[in-house]
């Protein structure tokens, strides 16, 4: 397997305040491993508060993982001194979901593209120029956009902007964090489609971060599941989304809402939601709200654990077989 | 169709600003049948936010209210007094929003809270009130309705504090009930229990839904009809099941088609171009420099509604073809 970024047991706690001198460890991303293919996505999806938008960060080092190593294209980032992580951080771009934030109100959409080149000494003045109307026309924008600002673009020309400023250092990998959450659901498919196509004409690798599964279905070719802060699921994208081996992965799927009646044969309703990460239970973090859990799910959390051909499952049942997926059974944990 | 309980007439309500007023509604009717859930759906900018603001009178200045008639059981609400509408808001047609906790008073517990409303609208105090939240809670499956009478809404999930403002809005046994994005800020595994909850509460209370969100999804779980909105004004209004089996607007179409599903291979059918600005809107049909099937009388003349079935709206000069959209084609 050829891979543009390893991830090995990647950990980031953040310290809390938990009353006058106390404080608590919170673990925003528990111990996550993951692999990105040269020219492949990995989809990441989860609910709020699971840690996939801290693990697309930490993978950058944009925020200082506590523990565990980011392996790019064989260098080590967690090693590197300030002005080789600079250098080599050219070719691992990121895009946010809001771009009306991620974007300088104050520059204009030619100079926030050029911004980078300049950045990292790959042109200057016309050269630079030359290559963001380049950029611009990749991502389906005109040159009379180069001198606009911000507030005088739509949301999706906004995010185009920010996919330009992305690929101006070529880079070879790039994070894209709910990129389409905040458009509409027409420029969504617009978008979606761009970046597809960008994929496939400059060789890309994507980390898609999402909480939308159908986003992530169309665009990844792998999917880890996360659920606080630990992925739980993971597998080739069509095999994983067709038969889920994971019981929060078959719940999430069956929440989707759909348009045909009777597309979903089975519903299963959670109970509760998502406990707080401060607060998390001790054996598996889902066994409170899953229609399977035993008294051992309870105690103790079982590992990702190969389950099929290519496939990863956390679920001390689901590894075990003993799941009938058409039967919940709702097993209270002891007092 | 059922009797309406409520009936938009033409509609209009603008904000003006310094470069002239912003058309947000531009003579919407439309009808809400007695008992249904009504999905209005659009993207942002279609106006569906402030037809329910307008609908509650909750329109403040630069805004305001033009013209048209809203009729509720009868009474055009556009008419009423401030004081009169008081006894509308709240007990007649309640409303939810997206951000729960935000509804709710931070400094207040969920038991004070329930307590004064119910107070206030119901003449309900003391044993009785209390007795009467638990019953509320309980209805919005909240079962540990001990803890959370205690409970600030900073202490509560962000599905809790949905639960708690639906069961505040049923304290006074409301004949409508208006959800503006109610599940949008929801996990999808929390929103798929709260469609679920109001739902149940349709069918249980013969409660009239108006479900506004841009998620198609959610008003094909949840509702009977649907109204698509584009750029002021209704573009299609059907059965839930017509627009989702055969829409007959080119826009509906194509906002059905766009979103990707499992089946889709290559590359997604797309809407070009971008949302229209309000202040200046293209001439003739508003969708039409985005539109598939427009021609040279879309730039020129504003379409009408028009019943090309008799539950079926359509404002478009070439309406899709029945047959044209098969599920082959998604």
């Amino acid at each position: 397997m050829d891979a543009v970024v390893e991830v090995i047991e990647l950990r980031k706690h953040y310290g809390v305040s938990a009353g006058l001198f106390r404080r608590q460890s919170l673990a925003a991303v528990d111990g996550v491993s993951l692999a990105v293919r040269s020219g492949e996505t990995l989809g990441v999806v989860g609910e709020s508060g699971s840690g996939k938008s801290t693990l697309g960060r930490c993978l950058l080092r944009l925020e200082e993982p506590s523990a565990g190593r980011v392996v790019f294209r064989g260098t080590d980032l967690m090693l590197l001194p300030g002005d080789r992580l600079r250098a080599l951080r050219r070719h691992m771009q990121m895009v946010f979901q809001d771009p009306a934030d991620s974007l300088n109100p104050r520059m204009t959409a030619g100079q926030t593209v050029m911004e980078p080149m300049a950045l990292h000494g790959l042109a200057h003045g016309a050269a630079a120029r030359q290559r963001a109307v380049e950029l611009f026309g990749m991502v389906g924008l005109s040159d009379a956009h180069l001198d606009r600002y911000p507030h005088q673009l739509s949301g999706g020309q906004q995010q185009r902007v920010a996919i330009a400023r992305a690929l101006a250092p070529q880079p070879d990998f790039i994070v894209l964090d709910e990129p389409t959450s905040a458009l509409d659901v027409s420029i969504q498919a617009q978008l979606l489609n761009l970046l597809r196509d960008l994929q496939k004409r400059l060789g890309l690798s994507y980390l898609f971060i999402s909480h939308d599964l159908s986003v992530v279905q169309y665009m990844a070719n792998h999917v880890a599941v996360m659920y606080l802060g630990r992925i739980i699921e993971e597998g080739p994208t069509q095999d994983l989304f067709a038969d889920p081996r994971h019981p929060y992965t078959r719940a999430l799927l069956s929440a989707v809402p759909v348009d045909s009646p009777g597309e979903h044969t089975q519903r299963i309703v959670l109970r509760g939601e998502p406990p707080s990460p401060l607060d998390a239970p001790r054996g598996c973090s889902f066994a409170p709200r899953c229609p399977w859990a035993l008294q051992r799910c309870y105690a103790e959390p079982q590992t990702l654990q190969p389950s099929g051909a290519d496939r990863l499952a956390a679920c001390w049942r689901s590894a075990a077989g003993e799941i009938d997926w058409t039967r919940p059974e709702h097993v209270e944990p002891e007092a | 169709m059922t009797e309406p309980i409520l009936q938009i007439e033409d509609l209009h309500t603008g904000f003006d600003t310094p470069s002239g007023t912003v058309r947000v509604l531009r003579g919407l009717t439309l009808a809400i049948p007695h008992g249904q859930a009504v999905g209005i759906v659009g993207e942002s900018g279609s106006g569906k936010t402030v037809t329910a603001l307008s609908i509650m009178r909750l329109i403040r200045p630069p805004g305001r209210i033009a013209g048209g008639r809203v009729l509720f059981q009868g009474r055009d609400l556009l008419a009423l007094s401030e004081q009169e509408m008081e006894g509308v808001r709240g007990r007649q047609i309640a409303m939810i929003f997206q951000q729960p906790r935000e509804s709710l008073n931070p400094v207040l517990s969920v038991g004070t809270q329930m307590a004064l409303v119910l107070e206030r609208h119901v003449g309900l105090m003391g044993g009785a009130a209390a007795a009467r939240s638990r019953e509320l809670l309980r209805q919005v499956e909240l079962s540990d309705s001990d803890r959370i009478v205690r409970a600030y809404p900073h202490e509560l999930s962000g599905g809790m504090c949905q639960r708690v403002m639906i069961a505040l809005c049923l304290a006074c046994n409301p004949a409508l009930l208006i959800a503006d994005e109610a599940t949008t800020a929801l996990d999808v595994t929390v929103q798929l229990q709260i469609l679920r909850l109001l739902r149940r509460l349709q069918q249980e209370f013969g409660l009239t839904l108006i479900i506004i969100t841009h998620n198609l999804g959610v008003v094909a779980e949840l509702c009977q009809w649907v109204a698509v909105m584009y750029a002021g004004e209704l573009a299609e209004f059907a059965p839930a099941a017509q627009i989702f089996r055969a829409p007959r607007h080119p826009y509906t179409a194509r906002l059905l088609a766009c979103r990707p599903t499992g089946a889709t291979a290559g590359d997604l059918p797309v809407i070009p171009g971008a949302v229209p600005d309000l202040v200046t809107l293209p001439p003739g049909c508003p969708f039409h420099p985005r539109c598939h099937r427009a021609q040279a009388m879309c730039s020129d003349e504003h379409p009408l509604l028009a019943a090309l079935e008799p539950d079926h709206h359509v404002r478009c000069f070439f309406p899709e073809e029945v047959q044209a959209w098969t599920p082959s084609l998604r």
